[in-house]
């Protein structure tokens, strides 16, 4: 009665695939980002602070990944997708947007949730997304850091500083 | 009867007579056929992006209407469909065809409230909006109904999750609608890790279940005229009453995130499997036990869900909750329900289950499943075989790994009067129909 499962051999073929160009395109991403930040110059200490660990990443281990990945994976991913793209009507993107560019808003909304009606990129959500206060100030800074330089985003990374501020 | 040349005579000439009245009948009958034959409507080349089985074809019959959920077609053929967000100061779409092509060529929107239930009885259009049933008259060879709308029912619970009220009508002048919980499995605070479930879940007075009202009484409460007819569902998108058997069947949108919210308990692979779309059997008084169960396929039985203290094997108090006649994958979303009674499709087909499914979100990082219509033969009230994918090809893509990567996702279900399915899709608000030879 239930669905077969012949599918499943192909379905970690796709995903093998799949992690091996996800890999491919975020080491892309890592060396074409770390040529652009050096080459300009720019006095904003946090986006300095990014640019040395892009850089320190590029001459590391190829497997270094970002520590807000694995707290995405976590607990943003269910929702708002491996690709960041959400759920239409259901939960927003995470991609470029006027949340994720502001700052202290998506520090807000992973600390206290969010409910209520929103427009996002013209779509509107009414949804509700619990807090998610019990991360630490690391954890939360890591994930908002993560989703700023990820999913089409190309924002300076956040502190723990800012976050402990904004609790 | 005397035996004259006569008599005889005249009797060869009545056969005669009588025999090219035939003639000239049936001749005049197959020319009318012959006309007719000019007239059917040619299906999409491509079926309009759709995989069906043999024989099936199927055509566009509007497209970008908004985002369409469930439709209804008048005896006439006009089409109505409900919209979840109102478009162009509507929140039905009504069309017409008016050239016998099958393609919508008359489109107006309507109406001032928008939602997801759409039902036609005795020549009125009722409307399931988020926080009330309303109705308007049709009127006869009229596109659009009377803007006369008279309030069914009032002040259901407005909400932010599973908002939809779908509805359907028993053959008795009763309405039935589904007011879904709000909810994910009723914990203290929604969808947070280490919550606990609220025992007794005071959601269930007002949600969670479907409720019954009378279909032509005006200004009904849902608490002071309404009945709860059944209770622990969690949200049954997909509700339809079957003529044939007198009887409501409804199809479940299970709970989510079990390893999420459990990951001590449920391992990813787990979460995209359990618990089983549960297609059921309704009737007063069922319990399908949401929030304290949920159906394990593999288990074939009820379980404790892990927020009343379950450990995904016992049982406890969900071993008198009433079973699904049928499991679907998990997280699927079946979004409507339609007992086929035409007579355009093989005989198989009659009487029974085609069901919608919208397609998962809740299976990441799994790939997801669903984005197709499902088919059940059924013999009286039960299925009499395994569901089957009847038509795909909605997603436009080998692999949806996330919803946005859909092109389509099926919403609503409908039976026109020829015996052709309508079925509609809420991304972009296109509508197909499906026909047989």
């Amino acid at each position: 009665m239930f669905q077969d499962r012949k599918s499943e051999v192909s379905i970690f073929n796709k995903e093998f695939v799949r992690v091996f160009i996800i890999s491919l395109s975020f080491i892309v991403a890592l060396v074409g980002s770390s040529c652009t930040q050096s080459s300009s110059s720019t006095s904003d200490q946090q986006t300095e602070k990014f640019q040395q660990s892009m850089e320190s990443a590029d001459s590391g281990p190829v497997e270094q990944v970002h520590p807000g990945k694995s707290v995405y994976e976590k607990y943003c991913l269910t929702c708002h997708q491996a690709d960041g793209s959400g759920v239409p009507g259901m939960y927003p993107p995470v991609g470029p947007n006027e949340w994720t560019k502001d700052q202290a808003k998506i520090i807000q909304v992973v600390l206290n949730g969010q409910s209520g009606e929103i427009e996002v990129n013209g779509e509107v959500y009414n949804n509700l997304m619990p807090p998610h206060n019990f991360l630490s100030d690391k954890e939360v800074a890591d994930v908002v850091s993560y989703v700023r330089a990820n999913f089409g985003n190309e924002l300076p990374p956040v502190t723990e500083e800012d976050v402990a501020a904004a609790r | 009867m005397v035996d004259s040349p006569l008599s005889r005579r005249h009797f060869k000439e009545s056969i005669m007579r009588f025999s090219a009245f035939w003639f000239f009948l049936v001749g005049l009958m197959a020319c009318n056929q012959g006309v007719h034959k000019l007239d059917v409507i040619q299906p999409d080349a491509d079926n309009g992006g759709l995989i069906l089985p043999d024989g099936f074809s199927a055509l566009v019959v509007a497209d970008t209407l908004g985002h369409a959920r469930h439709i209804q077609v008048n005896r006439q053929g006009d089409i109505y469909i409900s919209l979840n967000r109102p478009k162009n100061g509507g929140g039905i779409v009504c069309l017409r065809d008016t050239t016998n092509d099958g393609r919508a060529d008359l489109i107006k929107y309507f109406g001032e409230h928008h939602g997801t239930g759409i039902a036609l009885k005795d020549d009125y259009l009722y409307l399931g909006a988020d926080t009330l049933v309303v109705r308007y008259p049709m009127i006869y060879s009229q596109l659009l109904p009377h803007d006369a709308e008279e309030i069914i029912v009032q002040g259901l619970p407005h909400n932010s999750q599973h908002a939809a009220k779908p509805l359907t009508f028993d053959q008795d002048g009763n309405l039935y609608v589904t007011v879904g919980a709000p909810s994910n499995a009723c914990m203290e605070q929604s969808r947070t890790k280490g919550s606990p479930g609220m025992d007794p879940c005071p959601l269930l007075e007002r949600h969670g279940g479907i409720w019954q009202f009378k279909a032509d009484q005006l200004n009904q409460n849902q608490v002071l005229d309404g009945e709860r007819f059944a209770t622990g569902i969690r949200h049954a998108v997909a509700i339809d009453w079957n003529t044939t058997e007198s009887t409501l069947f409804a199809v479940q949108h299970g709970r989510d995130q079990l390893s999420q919210l459990f990951p001590d308990l449920y391992d990813a692979k787990q979460n995209a499997e359990l618990p089983a779309e549960e297609f059921l059997l309704v009737e007063e008084g069922s319990d399908f036990g949401w929030p304290y169960c949920y159906y394990d396929p593999m288990q074939q039985a009820k379980v404790l869900a892990p927020e009343y203290g379950g450990d995904g094997h016992t049982l406890g108090r969900c071993e008198d909750k009433d079973d699904p006649i049928m499991a679907f994958p998990a997280h699927l979303a079946p979004n409507d329900l339609l007992f086929y009674t035409g007579d355009m499709f093989p005989e198989r087909y009659k009487n029974g289950a085609f069901i919608a499914f919208h397609g998962s979100w809740n299976r990441a990082p799994e790939v997801q499943e669903g984005y197709f219509v499902a088919f059940v033969s059924f013999k009286g009230k039960l299925p009499s075989g395994d569901w089957e994918v009847f038509a795909d090809g909605f997603a436009g893509v080998d692999v949806v790994n996330s919803p946005r990567d859909a092109a389509y996702r099926p919403c609503g279900l409908a039976q026109g009067p020829d015996g052709s399915l309508f079925v509609t899709d809420d991304v972009q608000g296109r509508v197909w129909r499906i026909m047989y030879e």
